[in-house]
Formats: C-alpha cells, structure tokens, sequence
C-alpha cells in the first residue's frame, strides 16, 4: 500500500480479508511471510505497530453496553495513550468528525446500527493513527448512514486528512465508488489486484444469476432494483407443476 | 522510563474507572453484597456463642472463635479476588467482543491483566472494610492491632495469590472455558486455609497441603496483626509469602504471555 491510499480488500464472506486485517493489526500472527507497516515488522515489533495503526472495528460487540459512548472513548482513549485535556479534545473532536456529539453521553446500548459503527470508527482515530484498517464499515448500517460514512472515509480520513485506509468490504459497489485500488480476494488466496477500472476492462463479462423465490412481494422486487451493478433482471413466475430446482437448471442453461 | 510508567498508569486508572462503572451500573449487586456480608458475620456469631474461646484460634493466645473466624472471612476475599479477578476479566472481554479491540491498541498483554485486578482488589477491600465493621458492631477487638504487620500482609497476600490469578486467566486464554484453577485455591482455602477452623486440626498429612497455599500464611500473619504480634514473631510467614511472590509472579506472566501468543498464532484470541 502508499502512503494516503485508500486501498480496498474485496471478497465475499470468508475471503480472507479480516484475518488479514487482523495479522496487520498483530492480533493474529501469520505462519509465514513477513508484514512490515512503514518498515516496522508487526511480529517483531507489535507495539510500535500498533502506534501507527489503528484497527477499526466497528462490530457492536467491541464496545461496552453499559457505558455510554462518551465512557467508552474514555477508556480506548487512555489504551492509546491519551489522557486528560488531550483526551477530551480528541473525543470531542472526533465525536463531532463522526456526528456523534449530541449522542456522546448516551449509553451505548441505546445507539443505533450507524451509530455504532461511527463510534468505532471515532475509537480508531482517537490515536490519530497513520494507517486505518476499516471491516466493512457500512454493514448493517441503512443506505443513507452507509452513503455518509463512505463520503466520511473518502472526503475527511484520505482527502483532508491524508490518512492512508485499508477498507475491507464484500460490496462490489463500495469497493468501486472509494478505493483506489482493490485487491480481490477468493478463499484466501489473491485473485487480482488493480485500479478499479482496469480490473473492470479485464473482467470476463456480466454474470448471469437465477434466482428462485418461492413468493415475492412490492418491497423484494424493491430491493432486487437496488441489488449494485445489476444490469438487467427479468422475473417470470415458475409454470405450474414445474419444481424449484427445475427452474434453476432451465435458467442456467439460458 | 519515567513516561511509560506513568502511561501505564494511566491505563490501569482508566480501566479501573471502566469495571467501577460497569460495576456501578448494577446498583442490586451492591445492595446484595452488604446482606451477605450482615448474614455471613451473624452466622459467625451465633456460632461463636457454642464454641468456647481456645488457645488454637489465637496462636497460642486465648481468643474467642467469633475474632478467628470474622477475620479470617474478611481476608479471604482477597484470595478470592486475586484469583477471580483476572480470569473473569478476560473471560468477559471475550464473551463481550471487546479482547481483540483493547489488544490491538499499543499496550502490553500482562498489563491488560494485571489492570483488571484493580477494581476488583478495591472492591474486595470495601467488603473487608463491612466485614470488619459489622466485627466492631458484633463485638471484634481491635484493641492490638498492628497496623505495620497487617499493611506488609496484606501486601503480601496480594502479591502471593495474584501470580495463581494470572495463571488462571492464562488457562482461559488458552483453553476458553473457566479455569480450575480458582475453584480449586478458592475451595482448598474454605478446607486447608484455616478460614473456619485452626489448620491444627487437620491430619497431618492435610497440614502438607496448607503449608502450601499462599492464603495460610496470610491469614496467618493478618491473625497475628489483629493480636498484635510484630513482623519479627512472624518473619516465618513474611518469608514465605515473599519467596513465594518472586517465583511465581514472573512465572504467571510467562505463562500468560506465552498463552496469548499461542492464541494469536492459533488465531483464537478473541474466541471463547
């Protein structure tokens, strides 16, 4: 990665991509191989690491229930060694990064989805870290809150503060509209790797997914629309008689 | 040198404000402690009504069952703490998610142990403080006490029983369930401790096993603090607690350190 990347892990569910994420971060040490962070062996090295990048994870399970956010910031910010003034400062400073400062000093169970996952990421910058690891920052976020944190990571952490991002997600479209380059990962294993762009002019071409439901309503085929890179879809209701799996092998031969 | 030190610090104050708050934030717990420990020093009391006053509850000096036993449950706490203090705390940072997002910060994993002790020995101060109270208000005798000896026992209970906590919760990171190490010193202390009754009155081969935990010498020396015997009558037990404490803290960190290891190579640590 360069410094003041914005550098995209794409896969699908177990890829890879966390466990690379957290071999960075050193919580994991990889059998092999060596990871150096602006020259510095995490193996060696994990706190110096450490100093330098900052592991977002936004899952809700990383923080504590029944504190409020204001508390949590509190303590992470201590573990990365910020205390006193410098410490409030930071909270409220990245507490307003995030939108989160009429919200600070409620309990955390009591926040939202995005309200959780801007949290987390408030938790990563409150060391001011060089190198931001994002897990799929806008999962189970709704689009609006995803919309804004995806303009958040690229607009305010890369654009005005030239934070180098590592940002893993399984949205194609996510991966696209932000990194500047995307390594593809498939059952741990790099696929590719490149500009957005090039890997789409050496694709292999649209795919073509059927897809059986057994009923469908307004709101499924609402969000069948919505599905990201979707070119063209065509329903047709299954003939009677016919069973599900016969559907599918008529559809994969079309 | 200076920095670090006061870094780390702050990162134990910052982690003991975090388990009093989470503490705080179950007001009925607090409520529930200050019962048990009314019931527990009653029971003591009405017991110490049947039992005569003897020689064996007072070192060779006659004392009544209630100041033997009011003490000895007080104090134990502490055992308890230290044991459990370590390993419930990784345990809840794992089940609650929140292991891997302390570990991935620039701090040190014994630490992070280490500092969840904080709240917990001050907690378990507060209940020896009721304990004691409630004493006074039942009729415990203060009257000898010897502060220098109770202060250098209680540090070094403290320091003799927290390296077995350490290693407790090495056995949670490692192997994920609840580690036997604290039910086996906390129900070994109730038996062979002389928290109930005088360890003299063990077979012989029993006696062995008391001579070996950590907790009978402190007990030992708090006893003796409470009748006002001086470091030097007791040098037997602060000579043990002391060597006790070099061998096995830098043991316990050792196996922590090594049990974190193996998880993040196993790639388990935040498992459980």
């Amino acid at each position: 990665m360069r410094r003041g990347e914005l550098f995209g892990l794409l896969g699908a569910n177990g890829a890879g991509k966390s466990t690379i994420l957290r071999l960075i971060s050193g919580l994991v040490i990889a059998d092999s191989g060596t990871i150096l962070v602006d020259g510095i062996d995490v193996r060696s090295a994990p706190l110096a690491v450490r100093r330098k990048v900052a592991l977002c994870c936004t899952d809700e399970r990383s923080f504590y229930y029944r504190l409020t956010g204001r508390r949590n910031l509190e303590y992470f910010g201590a573990l990365v060694g910020l205390h006193g003034q410098r410490l409030r400062e930071r909270i409220a400073y990245v507490a307003r990064l995030v939108d989160l400062t009429g919200d600070l000093d409620r309990r955390f169970d009591a926040f939202s989805s995005g309200m959780k996952q801007r949290l987390g990421i408030a938790r990563g910058l409150l060391g001011d870290p060089e190198l931001l690891i994002l897990d799929e920052p806008t999962r189970a976020v709704d689009p609006v809150h995803a919309a804004s944190i995806r303009t958040f990571v690229r607009d305010e952490l890369v654009g005005r503060q030239g934070k180098t991002v590592l940002l893993a997600t399984n949205t194609l479209d996510e991966a696209w509209e932000l990194c500047e380059r995307i390594a593809v990962l498939r059952r741990g294993r790099l696929v590719t790797i490149g500009a957005p762009d090039a890997l789409a002019a050496g694709g292999s071409g649209p795919v073509r997914y059927a897809i059986t439901v057994d009923r469908t309503d307004d709101d499924l085929v609402a969000r069948t629309r919505a599905v990201p890179g979707l070119r063209r879809r065509h329903a047709a209701q299954r003939p009677a008689g016919r069973r599900a799996a016969d559907v599918d092998r008529a559809a994969s031969r079309g | 040198m200076s920095g670090d030190i006061a870094t780390a610090a702050r990162k134990v104050s910052a982690t003991f404000l975090r388990d009093a708050r989470l503490m705080m934030s179950y007001r009925l717990m607090f409520l529930l402690e200050l019962i048990a420990v009314v019931a527990s020093v009653a029971g003591l009391w009405f017991i110490s009504k049947i039992v005569p006053a003897s020689a064996a509850f007072g070192g060779g000096h006659v004392s009544t069952y209630f100041d033997y036993a009011v003490v000895n449950v007080a104090f134990v706490t502490l055992q308890t703490a230290a044991l459990q203090s370590f390993e419930s705390s990784i345990r809840n940072e794992q089940v609650f998610g929140t292991l891997e997002a302390i570990l991935s910060t620039p701090t040190r994993v014994s630490l992070v142990v280490l500092a969840a002790g904080a709240w917990a020995f001050t907690f378990s101060f507060i209940q020896v403080a009721m304990y004691l109270t409630m004493g006074g208000l039942f009729g415990l005798h203060f009257s000898h006490i010897n502060l220098v000896a109770l202060a250098v026992f209680l540090i070094l209970a403290i320091t003799a029983t927290v390296p077995l906590g350490v290693i407790s919760a090495a056995a949670v990171v490692r192997f994920k369930q609840g580690s036997p190490t604290g039910f086996i010193f906390n129900r070994a202390a109730t038996l062979l401790a002389g928290v109930l009754f005088p360890v003299s009155l063990l077979p012989a081969w029993l006696q062995v096993f008391s001579w070996a935990l950590p907790i009978t010498h402190a007990l030992n020396g708090i006893r003796g603090a409470f009748r006002g015997a001086t470091l030097g009558e007791m040098s037997y037990d602060v000579l043990w607690l002391g060597a006790a404490t070099i061998v096995l803290l830098p043991l316990a960190l050792l196996t922590f350190r090594a049990a974190v290891a193996r998880a993040r190579f196993d790639g388990t640590l935040g498992q459980y």
